[in-house]
């Protein structure tokens, strides 16, 4: 099947090195504190940051350290056919897992011994690329609920379809069964955190994919700290500072 | 899975410290350098698709079976691979029977990208039906002993099971045309399945200060290490599959250089697990002929010849799988069948390594293991045509006393090659025991139809 | 959610007695409701309700399933809820199943009708293709994103919501088959049948804190609740469903009490929500 055009088209008119279109909005769940919506194309996703907080689980407790926890779930509706099964399946254990050592690197958690950090991702609408909106969201939801960390974290997938490498790819490109790379960076260190890959490539193939992922990433970087310091500006107007 | 306080291990801080210390002057805890593997054995089981990998103290087990299903409906021409882990508490206090953990999700999963993802298995062979029957391939990883790295213990395990896995020849037939008649392994001899390449799992972990990053780590390292990253990389030069999940963050460069290095020592483990399958296969295939002794004999002297030709195992191996089904159909009204079989098996059974076992290798204690025996040997397998074989494992032998202390982990640039020789001579020459033969006559090939465990 | 202090449950109740409540309103006053359709495109039709911070997102969504034997000529119509840990960190994992089954039970009742699908919101015989064949099944799915209490109500707008917006596709016949066989199905793309949302109810929840019933509790309120009514009225003023929920018993004048005034406020809900609704859905078709 014809994922690039011979113009250098893809399936939905965008060209390989093109993102889908982001949007971000802080604070939408009023109880949690804080909250984020992201938006990458058709890949809607909402992270809800509960912390840090006593632990739940005595057990549990770190005494040096905030104890992070994660989970991700897909709503019954957010893909093409009906899920019957929203939480609990491998798959999503794994992305929580991910998406829990990922924001773990990132946070500073010694400051905050023996507490607790829940992120909650809910996943509205799947198109592909649904690993990385989470950790964008994720990100975000940190940043408005005043969690201290290192650097925010950014990701974005790519692929290698019809030998050419395609940024941020869509469900239909994703089930092609082509390679998927998601990557995901701490922008302002410069340093890979998470990396997953899966089919085959050869070593030079995957040096360019994962090149063009990264670029993905710090262009999410930048929108997200707009977002942030529009957020911030509001908050600064609204206390009539 | 809320793991309880009590079963959680951790490692004292001095511990730690130590362990992060020797490894800023490149030193490791059980004395490696930070790129050294540490020694893989493989064992197999008494049926097919059972393998067991020992990697140092990690010890992990892995079981193939096969089922009919019917396949996804996405994808009615392929076959079904799917991989559950088990890990036993007995491996580690912090691991609970019942549901899987994240770790144990989490392993079943890579393992699963690195075999599915990058096609290393050819499931489009395994459709019998298109659409309504294709076969089901179940491989079960039990974690047997939890000595850190178990996603590398595993994807090995998991790989020996699958080439030595054997399915049932199937056919179509009934009125129809529609049914599906299984043949036993007894009437026709069962396919093993076709693997295209070996997807090798490697795994590096991070330490803090940037520069430190060590391959295979143990159980002490790992608790010690800020992130690891897991990557699957065959013999050619692909990667399957990488996962890194999270952790220490690591720049571009390094991540291009751990790859470069899984390439290059993906190459050496691939060799290694090759070897051994094939081992494993001319011992099955020898032990299937010996079955009937009266039939094939004169063929194996023809057979091992070709073998010694160095084009591998796998002729030699093929071309005994054919005779003995030429045997198979020849002898089968042969009444006297089943009495060969049992007194066989009984006294494969009362001797352990009797006789040319070529699978078996000299214990480092064993007089012999210069490989005196060679003379010996020739007489006691004259009537088999064995002589030949006995001769490459006579010069294998000569060089084994140079490897005799190979369970120290070896520290070469080209250790792959030297501990596959030594695992391999390790095998064969048990049967030099001389004790035994003394006690048993000669003729009687006592060939040990179960492997190694 | 964190615990109340006794200052703070007096003011609560206080308030409701003096008919002013923390937030400034009346006792049946509903908050303000605000109406997005479409929000999920990939569904035939969706919605999301905010009632001052409670969040729900319903869709609806059609697969072509077989009708069951007792009632060939019926649809199938089922709604699940789903909580999303996003609400209340107890609901991850299982923690959220009680909830769920709760209010998927509750609205099941409200809207369905009974077992022979008699007095239902929703005709399933419209959903009906082939009879005994072929027909359509409806899956409502409900998620709760954020929680401040009235989720039954909130749910209830998304469900009218949704399947106002609902644009089933048409169904051509291929051709006249007879015996077991299935009939070939054409899904359109192009025509949709939209549904006759005027027969479907509200919900309406009255909590009695004290001696007075308020509408709309949000989660404080509702933490002091000694028992609630909900029910569910349509546009004729007609019953289609009650439930109580607390531990606290109630004389039955006044439950006779509790409706009376429940029927008063659905009118308002009604009208409210149905322009809301229509410009939500004129919103979405500029857009």
């Amino acid at each position: 099947m014809e994922y690039v055009s011979p113009e250098g088209l893809r399936l939905d008119g965008r060209r390989p090195m093109e993102m889908r279109q982001i949007r971000a909005e802080i604070g939408t769940v009023a109880r949690a504190d804080g909250s984020a919506v992201f938006e990458m194309g058709n890949t809607k996703v909402i992270a809800a940051v509960y912390g840090p907080r006593e632990v739940q689980n005595r057990s549990q407790q770190i005494s040096d350290q905030a104890l992070v926890r994660c989970e991700y779930s897909m709503a019954n509706f957010s893909t093409g056919d009906r899920r019957r099964k929203p939480k609990g399946d491998r798959r999503s254990t794994e992305i929580s897992l991910v998406i829990r050592q990922t924001m773990e690197a990132c946070i500073l958690t010694h400051l905050m011994p023996r507490s607790q950090i829940d992120i909650f991702v809910q996943v509205l609408q799947a198109d592909g690329g649904t690993r990385s909106a989470c950790i964008n969201a994720a990100t975000l939801a940190l940043a408005d609920a005043g969690i201290p960390m290192r650097d925010i974290v950014t990701s974005c997938s790519a692929g290698y379809l019809n030998s050419t490498p395609l940024l941020d790819l869509n469900y239909i490109e994703d089930s092609a069964g082509g390679p998927d790379v998601t990557v995901g960076i701490l922008p302002k260190l410069d340093k890979v955190t998470l990396l997953q890959m899966d089919a085959k490539l050869p070593l030079d193939i995957f040096e360019n994919v994962m090149g063009l992922a990264t670029e993905g990433c710090k262009a999410v970087a930048n929108y997200i700290r707009e977002v942030l310091l529009e957020n911030t500006k509001q908050l600064e107007y609204r206390r009539g500072l | 899975m809320d793991s309880k306080l009590a079963n959680t291990w951790r490692l004292t801080v001095n511990e730690k410290n130590f362990i992060k210390t020797a490894l800023l002057s490149e030193i490791r805890i059980d004395g490696r350098k930070p790129f050294e593997f540490r020694n893989i054995i493989i064992n197999f089981g008494s049926e097919d698709g059972l393998a067991e990998v020992q990697l140092g103290q990690t010890r992990v087990m892995g079981i193939v079976t096969a089922k009919l299903v019917q396949p996804y409906q996405d994808r009615p021409n392929e076959g079904i691979l799917t991989i559950y882990t088990e890990f036993s508490p007995m491996a580690d206090l912090s691991f609970e029977t019942g549901r899987p953990g994240e770790s144990a999700v989490e392993l079943g999963r890579i393992v699963d990208r690195g075999l599915r993802e990058s096609r290393a298995v050819d499931t489009e062979s395994l459709c019998i039906v298109s659409g309504k029957l294709v076969w089901g391939i179940r491989i079960d990883l039990h974690i047997l002993d939890n000595g850190g790295n178990l996603v590398d213990a595993a994807n090995i395990a998991a790989l020996a099971a699958l080439m030595t896995f054997r399915r049932p020849e199937c056919s179509l037939g009934g009125e129809d045309g529609q049914e599906v008649i299984i043949h036993p392994p007894e009437m026709m001899e069962p396919l093993p399945l076709i693997v295209h390449h070996l997807p090798i799992a490697i795994t590096f972990g991070f330490f803090i200060d940037e520069s430190i990053v060590v391959i295979d780590p143990t159980h002490n390292e790992e608790a010690v290490m800020a992130g690891r990253m897991i990557a699957i990389v065959n013999a050619n030069g692909d990667i399957c599959a990488i996962q890194k999940a999270g952790g220490e963050g690591v720049s571009q460069s390094v991540i291009i250089q751990c790859l470069q290095l899984a390439i290059t020592m993906a190459a050496g483990i691939t060799k290694q697990i090759k070897e051994a399958v094939e081992a494993y296969n001319s011992e099955r295939a020898l032990q299937k002929i010996k079955r009937e002794p009266s039939c094939g004999g004169n063929n194996i002297k023809e057979s091992q010849n070709q073998s010694i030709d160095n084009k591998g195992i796998e002729v030699a191996g093929q071309y005994m799988e054919r005779l003995k089904l030429v045997s198979r159909e020849s002898c089968i009204s042969q009444s006297n069948d089943d009495e060969v079989d049992s007194k066989l098996s009984a006294l494969r059974r009362g001797t352990d390594g009797n006789g040319i076992n070529f699978t078996r290798g000299p214990l480092s204690w064993d007089p012999y293991s210069k490989g005196v025996d060679p003379e010996f040997l020739k007489a006691s397998l004259a009537s088999q045509g064995l002589s030949t074989r006995n001769k490459k494992q006579g010069s294998s032998g000569e060089e084994k006393p140079g490897e005799a202390e190979g369970e120290e982990p070896y520290r070469d640039a080209n250790p792959k090659s030297s501990a596959v020789d030594a695992s391999e001579t390790e095998m064969q020459t048990k049967g030099q025991k001389t004790l035994k033969d003394a006690v048993k006559p000669k003729n009687k090939r006592k060939k040990k139809g179960s492997s190694m465990i | 959610m964190v615990g109340l202090s006794v200052g703070e449950k007096h003011f609560i109740q206080g308030g409701i007695a003096q008919d002013l409540r923390s937030d400034g309103r009346k006792r049946l006053t509903y908050r303000p409701i605000y109406v997005e359709t479409g929000v999920i495109p990939q569904a035939h039709g969706s919605a999301r309700i905010r009632l001052g911070a409670t969040d729900v997102i319903a869709s609806v969504k059609g697969e072509l399933g077989k009708p069951s034997a007792l009632q060939p000529d019926k649809g199938k119509i089922a709604i699940y809820v789903d909580c999303s840990p996003t609400a209340a960190p107890m609901f991850e994992g299982r923690g959220g199943e009680e909830l769920s089954t709760e209010l998927s039970v509750a609205l099941q009742r409200c809207l369905l009708g009974g077992k022979s699908g008699a007095g239902s919101g929703i005709d399933p015989s419209s959903l009906v293709i082939v009879e005994g064949k072929v027909c359509w099944d409806l899956y409502i799915d409900g998620l709760v994103i954020s929680s401040d209490g009235n989720l039954l109500d909130a749910l209830g707008a998304a469900i009218k919501a949704a399947l106002s917006n609902t644009g089933i596709p048409k169904v051509n016949v291929a051709s006249e088959t007879s015996g077991d066989e299935q009939p070939e199905v054409n899904i359109s793309d192009e025509e949709f049948l939209r549904f006759d949302t005027s027969g479907i109810p509200v919900i309406v929840t009255l909590t009695k804190v004290g001696r007075h019933n308020i509408v709309d509790a949000t989660s404080e309120e509702e933490s002091q609740m000694s028992s609630a009514i909900s029910i569910s009225i349509n546009r004729k003023g007609r019953i289609c469903g009650l439930t109580k929920r607390g531990g606290a018993g109630l004389d039955p004048s006044i439950i006779l009490d509790m409706i009376s005034v429940a029927k008063h406020v659905s009118e308002q809900l009604i009208d409210k929500l149905d322009s809301e609704i229509a410009a939500a859905e004129a919103d979405e078709e500029e857009s």
